[in-house]
């Protein structure tokens, strides 16, 4: 059975949100997972908080992925202390439970280096992500071996798409790895609630 | 089997377009070819209009004048089909391209021979071959030969510093070797250096923006139109005196450019490699072919010697300094070929192919430019008159920065080879007056060619080349309209903008 997270929209100062997260796993002393759906790639903002952010000209909300222990624990925190603190439990709007995360991807690579690279990466996800729709194609045309100028075609084509499925923690480092490759293009990460 | 079919297709489509072709024009009904009392050499073309013939044989020629606009499609076509074919079916074009190129050389030479007799087609066919085709293809032939058996080498670390310097050496040999030998040439090691960054598709760009375009714009060695250009009759120290403060301009400012965008993009990798204290040094390898490149100079210097005739084949005269140039530059090829180090040319990845494909592309593009380059020459009053009228004001004075524009525009899109051309004769095709009094004219023909082939990957053939070499060692390139809409249109056509109101 794999981790439940939240998505929690809070509201404030970015850096101030996160030192509060930060801060409360240091007080905890637990690892608690979380992500900024900025910093992960993570789609999140709905039409009227682009609309809302672009009349006040800053980022007032911002969408958090807390896994549910830790999310639990700092609610149960924050409705202890009171609203008559800075942290106040009035400053977070919303959370939801994740039901399902997933990104697309797609890579093309025109060396069997590169394709060999892309294939052991995702033929290997993170415990918790499944991959779906993925039919790579590979081709070889050693008559296109060399430098061309005219008729350029590569001896070796590698081409794949898909789409991985999980459980959030794992979709956020699966889609680093993927990201990190530069032949592989990755979606922001959808989530289902 | 293919090529039969292919013969056939042609054929038909030979008979279909003769009888179009032959009575587009109201009572043509016989061919129209005049027969001059000239011959057809080189040095004429050097120093008048083609039509400028002395005395001698009885010469055929056509009259661009009564020609039909339709005698203008195997030149499209052909070069339509080097534009559109890789990016729409690039397996089909890789396996087929020769033939593509051989069914239209043969719709036109087939209908050309129809309607002008064969002996005016067999004319043609020896003047374009013999004084241009030749000595077009030996001198790169010659260039790609020496350049793949030089090599850029040492352990570099790719930052902003290192990419810009090995850029602007890539420029400046562009000019000399050619610019699909300094591409070749540069290309791989600056990949190599580059090979830890992730964001690295910006170097290759500017590689073919400088190395790949505008660096080859300084001598006739530099770019294929500029050769044309020197076939025709253009000075090689004009171009070089002409085209240097364009040249550097526009390689001082993308240079500006490209050192900013790459040190941006330096500061955002997260692993930066540690610099070897004991690295080598850059140095370019392949001393003896290093040496070859002035004698290529030399031998295309030969070519504009009044030497006299070496032979005459059926009305075409063919210089002695031509067939000199031709000798010189195979003999380098030879010798380039002998004291090569292998590995040096294992190292480039060097084969024949673009040899091959320049060639059979070429073969064709020269012959079908004879049709368009009559009616251009035929001035205002030819059929091709509205090009011309485009690039002329009231007073009938040439429009020097509508010309860099429309020649730059085709020659984004066509190969800029036979745009050149093309525009060339549009301002009269007479190389002591376009040298002269329209050198203002000639030098926007010149700088919307050679400069205006990096705005997409069709533009210069060296482009698809450098893009290929750099996908298959890992950098992910844009698409054909990614590379116009992220790089070429933001950053090139604000340049050029600036080049036509300081320069023209």
């Amino acid at each position: 059975m794999g981790k439940n997270y939240y998505e929690v929209v809070f509201e404030g100062s970015y850096n101030i949100i996160c030192g509060m997260l930060e801060g409360f796993i240091l007080g905890k002393n637990v690892n608690w997972e979380w992500y900024s759906s900025k910093d992960a790639g993570i789609e999140t903002e709905t039409f009227t908080e682009i609309i809302k952010e672009w009349a006040s000209l800053k980022t007032r909300l911002h969408h958090i992925v807390l896994e549910e222990d830790f999310h639990n624990a700092l609610q149960s925190s924050l409705k202890d202390r009171g609203d008559q603190k800075h942290v106040k439990l009035k400053y977070t709007k919303s959370a939801r439970l994740i039901k399902s995360c997933s990104f697309k991807f797609t890579a093309n690579a025109f060396a069997k280096k590169y394709g060999e690279e892309i294939k052991a990466i995702i033929a290997s996800p993170p415990a918790g992500v499944v991959i779906e729709g993925y039919t790579p194609v590979e081709e070889l045309d050693t008559s296109a071996k060399g430098v061309e100028l005219y008729a350029p075609v590569h001896d070796y084509t590698f081409r794949g798409e898909g789409t991985a499925k999980g459980e959030a923690g794992s979709i956020v480092a699966f889609r680093k790895v993927l990201n990190d490759h530069p032949l592989v293009q990755v979606s922001s990460i959808k989530l289902e609630f | 089997m293919k090529k039969i079919l292919i013969s056939l297709i042609a054929v038909s489509a030979i008979l279909l377009l003769s009888p179009q072709i032959f009575n587009t024009k109201a009572g043509a009904s016989q061919p129209d070819v005049k027969v001059e009392n000239s011959t057809h050499t080189t040095d004429q073309a050097k120093t008048g209009t083609a039509g400028d013939h002395g005395s001698g044989h009885a010469a055929p020629h056509i009259d661009g004048k009564s020609l039909s606009l339709l005698w203008i499609i195997p030149f499209v076509g052909i070069l339509l089909s080097i534009a559109l074919f890789p990016l729409l079916t690039p397996h089909f074009w890789h396996h087929h391209y020769g033939k593509v190129s051989l069914f239209w050389w043969i719709i036109f030479f087939g209908a050309f021979c129809a309607n002008f007799s064969i002996g005016t087609g067999f004319y043609y066919l020896l003047e374009v071959y013999m004084l241009e085709f030749i000595p077009f293809i030996t001198l790169l032939l010659a260039l790609f030969t020496v350049a793949g058996g030089i090599q850029l080498k040492g352990d570099l670390a790719g930052t902003p510093k290192v990419n810009t310097i090995m850029i602007l050496i890539g420029g400046f040999l562009a000019s000399f070797m050619g610019t699909t030998g300094a591409a070749m040439l540069l290309i791989r090691p600056i990949l190599k250096a580059n090979e830890w960054r992730k964001n690295r598709t910006h170097i290759v760009v500017f590689v073919i923006f400088v190395v790949a375009n505008v660096g080859g714009g300084l001598t006739p060695l530099g770019d294929p139109p500029l050769f044309l250009g020197f076939l025709k009759g253009v000075d090689f120290f004009w171009t070089m005196k002409h085209m240097l403060p364009l040249v550097s301009f526009i390689i001082g400012v993308l240079l500006v450019i490209f050192f900013i965008m790459d040190t941006y993009y330096y500061r955002k990798e997260e692993n930066k490699p540690v610099k070897k204290a004991d690295g080598e040094k850059l140095r370019l390898v392949g001393i003896p072919n290093m040496l070859l490149i002035p004698c290529i100079i030399g031998a295309v210097i030969v070519s504009s010697l009044k030497l006299g005739t070496a032979f005459t084949l059926h009305y075409v005269e063919v210089p002695l300094a031509s067939v000199l140039q031709v000798a010189f530059l195979l003999i380098i090829t030879i010798v380039s070929l002998r004291i090569s180090d292998p590995s040096i040319r294992e190292g480039n990845g060097f084969n024949w192919e673009p040899i091959n494909e320049v060639a059979k592309l070429f073969a064709t593009i020269f012959m079908t430019m004879v049709t368009p380059i009559a009616m251009l020459r035929a001035g205002a009053d030819g059929p091709m008159g509205m090009v011309i009228k485009g690039v002329v004001d009231s007073n009938g004075e040439f429009i020097n920065s509508h010309f860099f524009w429309a020649t730059g525009i085709l020659s984004s899109f066509l190969d800029n080879a036979p745009t050149y051309l093309v525009f060339f004769n549009t301002a009269g095709g007479n190389p002591a007056d376009l040298m002269g009094v329209h050198a203002g004219t000639l030098l926007a023909i010149s700088a919307g060619a050679v400069f205006m082939g990096a705005n997409t990957y069709i533009g210069n053939a060296p482009n698809f080349m450098t893009k290929s070499i750099a996908e298959e060692s890992g950098v992910p390139m844009p698409s054909f309209f990614g590379y116009m809409f992220k790089y070429s249109i933001p950053i090139l056509i604000p340049v050029f903008i600036l080049v036509t109101f300081i320069f023209f």
